[in-house]
C-alpha cells in the first residue's frame, strides 16, 4: 500500500511522511543556471508526495503544476485548478543537500507537469496546483504551510512577479515562459477566484512595444498575482496590484515603494511583491543555484518497520492533526483504504458439468429446429422411452439481454445419445460479468454545494437507486453486473474510486434479474404471464411526486423513483444505465465576497488579510487598549469589518 | 488644556479599520478638564480658533492620537454655541494593535475555503438535474439459453 518515510526529526520526535518518488524523472543540474528537461507525470495518485531536494546558495524554490487533465490535452486556463509554489529556505551554510525536503501530499488525482523553457535555460518552474487539502511538510515533518510565520519566510525570499506568477505563454503551445528577473510584468488580469488568466508584457526586452501574452496567474498563497501597469509617459509608469488570491496566510504587498517607477531604472530589478528589507539576500540575483527533483517509487528500505507503526501519541507529529492526551484527537489519522474489488463470478457449476442437465446457447433457428425435432412423430424410440412427452427434456428456456458466454461452440445436440441435427453452443458458463464502463463524477461548483447534491443511478433490470453524494462526488464510478446465467439473477456492483482519497472499493451492490423465462407448457405460461403482470404493475407505479419540495438545502427530499424492474419489465424499460445528478442552484451577488466574505475558518493575523473580515475569536491580546474600547473592537471584529 | 482637533471627511464605512479621510479643517480646542475617557465628547468650540468646514464627519485628536466620528449637534448649528459631538472610532484609533491581532477568521474576501458550508448563501427552490449515461446498452433477447436433460455433444 502506501509507504512512508519514517524517522525522527530534530526534536527527536517520530515523524512519518508519505513518499512517492519516480526514478524515471529526467533532470539536469547546473550551477547558476537552472535547467530542467521536460517531464510530465500523469496519474499522480492520492497520497503521492514529491520529494524535493535543493541545493542552492540562496534558497530553493519549487513550483509544481498539477492539472486535472493531461498536459498534452490542456486547452485553456480552466484546466489548471491552481498553482502551488513552494519556497523553502535551504542552504546558506555549507551543507550541500538541503535540510529542506519539501514533501507535498497530493490529495487529488491531478497531473504533474514540469516544462523547460525552449528559448532559454535561465529559469524553470515546477509547480503544484493549489488544492484545498494540500499539505506541505518540511524535513522535520512539520507542516510548514500551517505555520503562522510562513509569511515571514516568504518575505525573506524577495519574490519577483514571475516567481510569484509562474506563467505559460504562447497558448496553445504551453511552453513555459522564462523569467528574466525584473522585466516581466503582468497587465490587465481578469480574475474569477478559480483561475486567473492575465496578460503579460515584456517591458524591458521591447521598450516601446509591449507584447501581450497569455498568462496563467499564480494562485499561490503568498502572491499578488496580477498587476496593472499604467503608463504615465514613456519613461514612467505605475504598478498597481490588480487582484490577489490566496488560500493560506498570504504575504502582503511588502514593497512599500509601490507606486511610480522610473522606466529607465529597470536595470535594477524592481521586486514587485518583495520585501524592502534586502539584508537577507542583498542584491544577489535570484536566479542562481540549482535544483533537482527526484520522483521515484516508494523506497522500501527507507521505511523503518520498527518505527513505522509504533509511535507514542505524545510523539506523533503527523501534520494531519494534533494529539491531545485529555480530550481525544489521538487517532492515528490513517486514511488508507484496502481496495475492495468487484468479485468475478464462478464460471462453473458442478451440477452443470455432471451431464445430467446441460445449458445451451441456441439461436432462433436452432430453437425452431429443435422444436420441430421434438414434435416430430418419428422421434427416436430411445427418447420416447425416457420421456412420455419428448418436450419434457426441456427443463428451462430463458433469454438474456447480453451475449451469453459458452465454453464450446457449434456442437450438435444429442438427446439421450440421439443426434438431433440441431447445432448450438453448449456449456453456458454459470456466471458472467458485464462491464458497463465508468463515469467520472466531478465537482460542479467546487464548493460545499457539490456535497449537497442528490445522486442516483438507474440500473437496467434493477431500477433507480440513491447514492450517497459523499461516496460518488469527485470520483470515478465503475459499474459492473455479475449475472447468474442459470437463473438470470444479477447483482450490480458500483465501485467508487475517489480522486482525493485512497478509496477505491465497491460501495454499492443492488440485485435484480435480467433473465426472461419463456413458458414451456400451458402451466408455465400462466405463471410467467402472472409474473410479467406483477412486475409491470410495479413499473407503472412509478412514484415521482416532484411537486413535493422541501426547501432545506435547495434539494428535494429523496423520492422513490422506480419500482423493481427486472426480467420482463426490464426488457421494456431503459436499457442503458445512467446517473441522475440533481444539484442545488444558488444565487450569489457578484460582489458577495467583497461585501460579506466567504467562509474560511483559518487562523491568521489580520495584517495578512484584506477586504471584508469576520472574526470567530481573537487569540492574542489587544495591548495598550482601554477595556471598553477593547470589548467594542472585538464586538466589531465579530460583526465584520473591512481592512 | 489646548488640543489640536483635525477635521476630516470620510466616506469609508464605519466598520472599516483603516479609513480614507480628507482633511477639511482644524481646531484648537480647550478642555477644562481631561475627561475620564474619550469615548464620547461634546466640545463647545465657539471660542476656539481654527477653521471649520461644514462637510466634515470625522476628527482626529492629535495629541492623544484618537479618531472620532464627528458631527455638529443639529440644534446648535448657527447659534452662538457650536457643539461638536465626537464619538470614538476604536477601529481607526487602535488600528495598529488590531491589525496585529491573531484571530480565527470566520469569513474573508480573499482567503476562504469554499467547502465550509456557507449558511448565508441563498440556494434556490429549483434544482439543476443532469443525467450521465454509461457506455453500455443491454439488448433484450440477445441470447437464448435452453437447459436440456440428458443432452450431450461429441
Amino acid at each position: 500500500m502506501y509507504k512512508y518515510l519514517v524517522g525522527k526529526n530534530a526534536q527527536g520526535k517520530n515523524v512519518k511522511r508519505p513518499v512517492y518518488v519516480a526514478n524515471d524523472f529526467t533532470y539536469a543540474e547546473y550551477y547558476g543556471v537552472k535547467y530542467l528537461k521536460t517531464a510530465t507525470y500523469e496519474n499522480i495518485l492520492p497520497s503521492d508526495s514529491i520529494l524535493v531536494k535543493g541545493w542552492n546558495s540562496l534558497y530553493t524554490s519549487c513550483n509544481i503544476n498539477l492539472f486535472n487533465k493531461s498536459y498534452s490535452s490542456l486547452r485553456n486556463t480552466a484546466d489548471m485548478v491552481g498553482v502551488r509554489q513552494i519556497f523553502y529556505q535551504t542552504v546558506r551554510d555549507e551543507e550541500i543537500f538541503v535540510k529542506g525536503h519539501v514533501s507535498f501530499e497530493i490529495k487529488n488525482r491531478y497531473y504533474l507537469v514540469a516544462q523547460k523553457d525552449s528559448s532559454s535555460n535561465n529559469y524553470f518552474y515546477f509547480r503544484v496546483v493549489i488544492i484545498p487539502m494540500i499539505r506541505c511538510l518540511d524535513d522535520e515533518g512539520n507542516d510548514i504551510l500551517a505555520q503562522a510565520d510562513y509569511g515571514k519566510y516568504a518575505v525573506n525570499r524577495s519574490f519577483s512577479p514571475i516567481e510569484n506568477a509562474g506563467f505559460y505563454k504562447d497558448f496553445p503551445d504551453y511552453n513555459l515562459s522564462l523569467f528574466y528577473g525584473h522585466n516581466w510584468y503582468v497587465l490587465n488580469a481578469p480574475f474569477d477566484k478559480t483561475i486567473a488568466r492575465v496578460d503579460i508584457v515584456d517591458a524591458q526586452q521591447q521598450k516601446d512595444k509591449f507584447i501581450v501574452q497569455d498568462f496563467i496567474g499564480d494562485l499561490s498563497p503568498n502572491t499578488f498575482i496580477a498587476y496593472d501597469i499604467i503608463f504615465k509617459s514613456n519613461n514612467e509608469f505605475t504598478i498597481k496590484p490588480k487582484f490577489k488570491y490566496s488560500e493560506y496566510p498570504s504575504v502582503l504587498f511588502y514593497n512599500s515603494e509601490m507606486g511610480n517607477f522610473d522606466y529607465n531604472q529597470l536595470g535594477t530589478p524592481i521586486k514587485i511583491g518583495s520585501t524592502t528589507d534586502s539584508s537577507f539576500y542583498g542584491s544577489t540575483p535570484l536566479s542562481q543555484g540549482c535544483l533537482w527533483f527526484t520522483l521515484s517509487t516508494p523506497l522500501e528500505n527507507m521505511v523503518d518497520s520498527e518505527d513505522n507503526e509504533t509511535t507514542d501519541n505524545d510523539d506523533v507529529s503527523d501534520s494531519a492533526g494534533k494529539t491531545n492526551s485529555t480530550g481525544g484527537g489521538g487517532g492515528d489519522f490513517d486514511d488508507t483504504s484496502d481496495e475492495i474489488d468487484i468479485p468475478t463470478p464462478s464460471e462453473s457449476n458442478p451440477a452443470l458439468t455432471s451431464g445430467l442437465v446441460r445449458m445451451w446457447k441456441i439461436s432462433r433457428n436452432g430453437l425452431t429446429d429443435l422444436v420441430e425435432f421434438l414434435w416430430d412423430d418419428s422421434i427416436s424410440a430411445t427418447i420416447k422411452k425416457l420421456f412420455s412427452n419428448p418436450k419434457d427434456c426441456i427443463c428451462n428456456l430463458m433469454t438474456f439481454p447480453y451475449d451469453v458466454t459458452t465454453k464450446e461452440a457449434n456442437k450438435e445436440i444429442k438427446l439421450v445419445g440421439v443426434d438431433s441435427g440441431v447445432h448450438a453452443d453448449p456449456d453456458v458458463i454459470a456466471g458472467q460479468q458485464i462491464d458497463c464502463g465508468s463515469l467520472d463524477v466531478n465537482e460542479y461548483f467546487g464548493t460545499f454545494l457539490d456535497y449537497q447534491t442528490n445522486v442516483s443511478i438507474y440500473l437496467p433490470y434493477i431500477g433507480i437507486k440513491s447514492l450517497n453524494v459523499n461516496d460518488v462526488m469527485d470520483s470515478n464510478i465503475h459499474l459492473v453486473y455479475n449475472v447468474d446465467n442459470q437463473t438470470g439473477e444479477c447483482v450490480a456492483f458500483i465501485k467508487c474510486n475517489k480522486f482525493n482519497q485512497q478509496l477505491n472499493s465497491v460501495m454499492y451492490t443492488f440485485s435484480g434479474n435480467m433473465g426472461t423465462s419463456l413458458p414451456i407448457n400451458a402451466r408455465d405460461s400462466s405463471t410467467q404471464y402472472l409474473a410479467l403482470l406483477n412486475s409491470t404493475a410495479q413499473l407503472v407505479g412509478y412514484n415521482y411526486v416532484g411537486a413535493v419540495n422541501t426547501f432545506v438545502t435547495g434539494i428535494s427530499p429523496k423520492i422513490e423513483k422506480s419500482g423493481r424492474i427486472d426480467s420482463n419489465a426490464g426488457n421494456i424499460s431503459v436499457l442503458k444505465p445512467y446517473l441522475i445528478v440533481e444539484r442545488p442552484m444558488w444565487q450569489k451577488a457578484s460582489n458577495y465576497a467583497e461585501l460579506q466574505g466567504e467562509t474560511t475558518y483559518i487562523e491568521d493575523t489580520l495584517n495578512n488579510l484584506s477586504g471584508y473580515v469576520e472574526v470567530e475569536s481573537v487569540k492574542s491580546e489587544l495591548n495598550g487598549v482601554p477595556k471598553e474600547s477593547r470589548d467594542r473592537i472585538i464586538e466589531l471584529l465579530k460583526e465584520g469589518v473591512y481592512i | 488644556m489646548s488640543l489640536t482637533l483635525r477635521l476630516y471627511k470620510t466616506s469609508s464605512p464605519s466598520n472599516k479599520i483603516n479609513k480614507n479621510v480628507t482633511l477639511k479643517g482644524g481646531l484648537l480646542i480647550n478642555l477644562k478638564n481631561r475627561p475620564k475617557d474619550f469615548n464620547e465628547l461634546d466640545i463647545d468650540y465657539s471660542g476656539n480658533t481654527g477653521s471649520v468646514a461644514l462637510d466634515f464627519n470625522y476628527a482626529h485628536l492629535v495629541e492623544y492620537n484618537l479618531y472620532f466620528f464627528a458631527k455638529m449637534l443639529p440644534s446648535n448649528i448657527g447659534t452662538a454655541h457650536n457643539i461638536l459631538h465626537l464619538e470614538l472610532d476604536p477601529l481607526m484609533t487602535y488600528k495598529d494593535q488590531i491589525l496585529n491581532l491573531d484571530c480565527i477568521i470566520k469569513r474573508n474576501t480573499n482567503k476562504y475555503n469554499l467547502y465550509v458550508p456557507d449558511d448565508r448563501l441563498p440556494t434556490l427552490k429549483k434544482t439543476q438535474i443532469q443525467t450521465k449515461a454509461f457506455n453500455h446498452t443491454f439488448v433484450p433477447y440477445s441470447s437464448t439459453v435452453i437447459t436440456l436433460v440428458g443432452s450431450s455433444y461429441d
